[in-house]
């Protein structure tokens, strides 16, 4: 029981010690696997630490988008794309990260081309839409003459939002048109074209000028014959002359207000230009910035290869060094034990050689001592007889320090000793002075027989 | 590199150096000796050539005798006093014995003795002894004895004597030698066998069995005075007295009951008590030195065989199994073994048999040997043997090493039934 209840606390003690030693080592085993997955991760932490600022533009934007005019729904879907990216790495491993680049890769690359054309053909189409619409507006002015307002043409830019859902068909017959129109002007330049657009218009307003003369002569005609009606009861001159002021200033008022709304009408042009302009710059910003947001992905990409496969260079460096190290270690470790053996070895062999060369002449001394023994009659074969002897160096022995330690018990026996050693002066010492210590002092246990 | 390792080798040779005398001795083991027999040498005292016989030669043959020693004898270089010797000269011994002899006035002389230890260069001992002229023997019998306690530990026994029966024709004597066999004296001589002598403890008397009566009785005959007595005149056989330690009593042997069997009877004859009860024979007891017990032989297994029994008869042991016929125990002087004449194949042997161990060891590779008894040391052995159909005394060392022939002056006797004496008081 006692035994029990001394060995509960240790056990307690014991299995606390285990569960820290368990847990230690699970946390070491945590962190050792988790040391190699992380330095990716916190890789991608540091670069998209970075890339809030590079990023913040289009993010920015983004959401300004949605209060523009409303784009192509295809033309913003590329770009979301390349959004989650940022995202799923942080939230799943290499794997995602690693594979999700490629879908933009793809995607990026066409791309740009794609939107290179599409902008032209954006551009293109919305000249194309442009002229068109001034078409239209002609013909419409032409048809409503003076009913016409201003706000019309704003009105009139409205249905561009319907446009698009009809781009393919508009598509194909632009393309016609810009066929055609390649065909006179090979890549028409955003310069050329604002002329080229004015200088359309001027000629139609000539003719719509001379459609609204004559509609004004005929206005004039009705006018003069109501006119003549009255003036025929007025003056004919000062009526023909007032008619004919009148006349002027409502053809200077028709020719200004024509003016005005052609330059109304160039100026929407100009906006819708310069719209176009903006969308194309827009677009091909946004191109740009895409194809910018890539190369700064796939440069970040690289970056991270890079880094991780500097990294990785600096591990199996690392490793390779301590390794090295570890050899190095290793071997000096063995050449050290293999030295420090060696020396054991010479110590022992030099121990060995110092031992047997003691042993020979202990040999030597017994045989000396044991020839000069001469045995009284009838001494018990048992007895022992101790003596302690102090030796000079020559091999004699120092009278006064030649002690019986313990008796034999018969004295003639001990006396015969002491004799034989005595008589075995001088005693056989190894030639060597050094080891003279060793044979200083002699314990002589001596006996009849073993 | 190399500089490095210089460094570390005289690193290592100077922590040697260093820790080296604070460490323990240089421990050495040694086993055995190099020889059995002591070097000494016994140097020509001074004036010995004037006596009838040279001191420092009875010394040597003692001590050659133990078989222990090896004795040199120089000529050239002869100190006799302690400021003469130089122990440069004596290497090689352990011991050197120097001594004078002067004759006295009154026909007396006095041998002045000392013993070197010429390794310590340290006397060892040194005695002056005044002495008649002829006991010039007994002299030098005693310097060989104080040499042999030095050198060995235990006491000499060339001081001691002994005594066995000399048969030449229809003599019969009993005698008394001094240990080498010299300096023999007949105690009695008679023309009917001699048989079983043995000692007192005290060295003074000697029990003995003879036929004179037409069967065998037991006397004490005094050493001193020559005088003896009866001890034991029973009907039928008396014999082989054996002396109790403290000699107040002796164990016999007598046929007065049957077969003989074992008595025990005071010194002065009285108090006759049978030991053994036995319809076997039991003969031949040995006392033990505590006196407790009593070593015999007997046949009551079928063959003669050595037993031991307490002095109360109450316990009774046999203590040899081994060979056909084992007879003649005598203890030895300290109690733990005995020694006997063992036959087998038709030899006759002596071995000793250890109490504890209960192995016998054969002593003698065979022949006539018989009646074995131990010097009071213990150290050596007495036996009869036979040389030449003629029975003669030899010693053999209590291990069996060494063997001595007995000098004995009488060159044609037949000698039979040696027994050591005692240690003279």
């Amino acid at each position: 029981m006692s035994v029990k209840a001394h060995a509960e606390p240790y056990r307690l003690r014991a299995g606390a010690l285990a569960l820290v030693v368990h847990l230690a080592f699970f946390v070491l085993l945590y962190f050792g696997v988790s040391w190699q997955v992380e330095p990716p991760r916190g890789m991608v932490v540091d670069i998209w630490d970075h890339l809030p600022d590079q990023e913040s533009v289009p993010e920015k934007k983004e959401p300004s988008r949605p209060v523009e005019p409303p784009k192509p729904v295809k033309q913003l879907k590329p770009v979301k794309p390349v959004v989650p990216p940022k995202v799923e790495p942080k939230v799943s491993g290499k794997k995602i990260s690693r594979e999700t680049p490629k879908p933009i890769k793809a995607e990026v690359k066409p791309q740009p081309e794609k939107a290179d054309a599409k902008a032209e053909q954006k551009v293109q189409l919305e000249r194309e839409r442009a002229r068109a619409e001034q078409a239209e507006l002609v013909a419409r002015l032409r048809s409503k003459l003076q009913v016409q307002e201003k706000a019309d043409p704003l009105k009139a830019v409205e249905p561009k939002k319907s446009e698009p859902l009809t781009k393919a068909d508009i598509a194909l017959a632009e393309k016609k048109k810009l066929l055609e129109k390649q065909m006179e002007t090979p890549k028409p330049d955003s310069r050329k074209t604002p002329e080229k657009v004015s200088a359309q218009p001027d000629r139609k307003a000539e003719e719509e000028r001379k459609a609204a003369a004559e509609q004004a002569r005929k206005e004039e005609e009705k006018k003069a014959e109501t006119e003549r009606i009255k003036a025929e009861k007025a003056q004919a001159e000062k009526r023909a002359r007032a008619e004919k002021l009148k006349a002027d200033a409502e053809k200077k008022a028709e020719a200004e207000r024509l003016e005005a709304e052609q330059a109304e009408a160039e100026r929407l042009l100009a906006v819708k230009k310069a719209e176009a302009e903006k969308k194309v710059r827009e677009e091909k910003f946004r191109a740009e910035q895409k194809i910018q947001e890539e190369k700064i992905k796939a440069e970040q990409k690289e970056r991270l290869e890079k880094l991780r496969a500097e990294l990785k260079e600096r591990e199996e460096k690392l490793k390779a060094e301590q390794r090295e190290r570890e050899e190095r270690a290793r071997a000096e470790q063995k050449a050290r034990e293999e030295r420090n053996r060696a020396e054991q070895r010479a110590m022992a062999e030099e121990a060995a050689a110092i031992s047997k060369i003691v042993d020979e002449y202990k040999a030597r001394i017994i045989a000396k001592i044991r020839r000069n023994i001469v045995m009284p009659p009838d001494i018990p074969y048992n007895v022992v007889a101790e003596f302690e002897v102090t030796l000079l160096p020559g091999g004699g022995v120092l009278d006064e320090k030649l002690r019986l330690m313990k008796p034999s018990g018969i004295a003639v026996y001990d006396l015969a000793v002491e004799r034989a050693i005595k008589k075995s002066q001088p005693l056989p010492l190894p030639p060597d002075p050094a080891l003279f210590n060793r044979f200083r002092e002699l314990h002589l246990k001596v006996s009849p027989k073993e | 590199m190399k500089g490095m390792t210089m460094i570390r080798y005289w690193m290592l040779l100077f922590l040697l150096c260093i820790t080296l005398p604070v460490r323990a001795a240089l421990n050495i083991d040694i086993y055995g000796a190099g020889e059995n027999q002591i070097p000494v040498a016994i140097v020509p005292f001074d004036n010995e050539g004037k006596l009838a016989q040279r001191i420092t030669e009875i010394v040597s043959a003692d001590l050659k005798s133990s078989g222990h020693f090896k004795i040199t004898v120089p000529t050239s270089k002869t100190p006799h006093e302690p400021h003469e010797i130089d122990f440069a000269d004596w290497r090689g011994v352990e011991a050197m014995a120097i001594g004078s002899v002067e004759m006295l006035p009154d026909g007396r002389v006095t041998v002045k003795f000392r013993l070197f230890d010429a390794v310590k260069q340290t006397e060892l001992f040194g005695q002056a002894v005044t002495a008649k002229a002829d006991q010039v023997r007994a002299i030098g019998h005693r310097i060989a004895d104080l040499i042999y306690e030095k050198l060995t530990g235990n006491p000499g026994v060339f001081s001691t004597r002994i005594a066995y029966v000399s048969r030449q024709g229809k003599s019969n004597r009993l005698v008394v030698a001094d240990s080498d066999g010299f300096n023999d004296r007949a105690v009695l001589s008679i023309n009917e066998p001699i048989m079983s002598p043995a000692w007192s403890p005290d060295g003074n008397q000697l029990a003995y069995v003879t036929l004179e009566k037409g069967h065998a009785v037991v006397y004490v005959q005094s050493l001193l005075t020559n005088q003896r007595r009866v001890l034991s005149d029973a009907r039928g056989s008396n014999s082989a007295p054996a002396w109790s330690p403290d000699g107040r009593q002796l164990a016999i042997v007598l046929t007065r009951d049957g077969s003989p069997q074992i008595y025990l009877i005071r010194a002065d004859g009285s108090d006759l008590r049978r030991i053994t009860f036995s319809g076997a024979i039991d003969t031949e007891p040995s006392f033990s030195p505590d006196g407790q017990y009593l070593l015999f032989t007997s046949d009551r297994g079928g063959s003669p065989q050595i037993y031991r029994i307490s002095v109360d008869g109450k316990n009774t042991e046999r203590l040899t199994f081994e060979g056909g016929h084992n007879f003649s125990p005598r203890y030895s002087p300290d109690g733990k073994s005995f020694v006997f004449a063992h036959q087998k194949d038709g030899r006759f042997h002596v071995a000793v048999q250890d109490f504890q161990t209960r192995q016998m060891q054969l002593l003698t590779s065979g022949g006539w040997d018989k009646r074995p008894s131990f010097s009071p040391n213990g150290k050596l052995i007495l036996f009869a043997t036979e040389s030449g159909r003629r029975g003669i005394l030899t010693a053999i060392s209590s291990d069996g090493r060494v063997r001595t022939k007995k000098n004995l002056s009488s060159q044609s006797a037949d000698i039979r039934e040696p027994v050591w004496g005692p240690f003279l008081r």
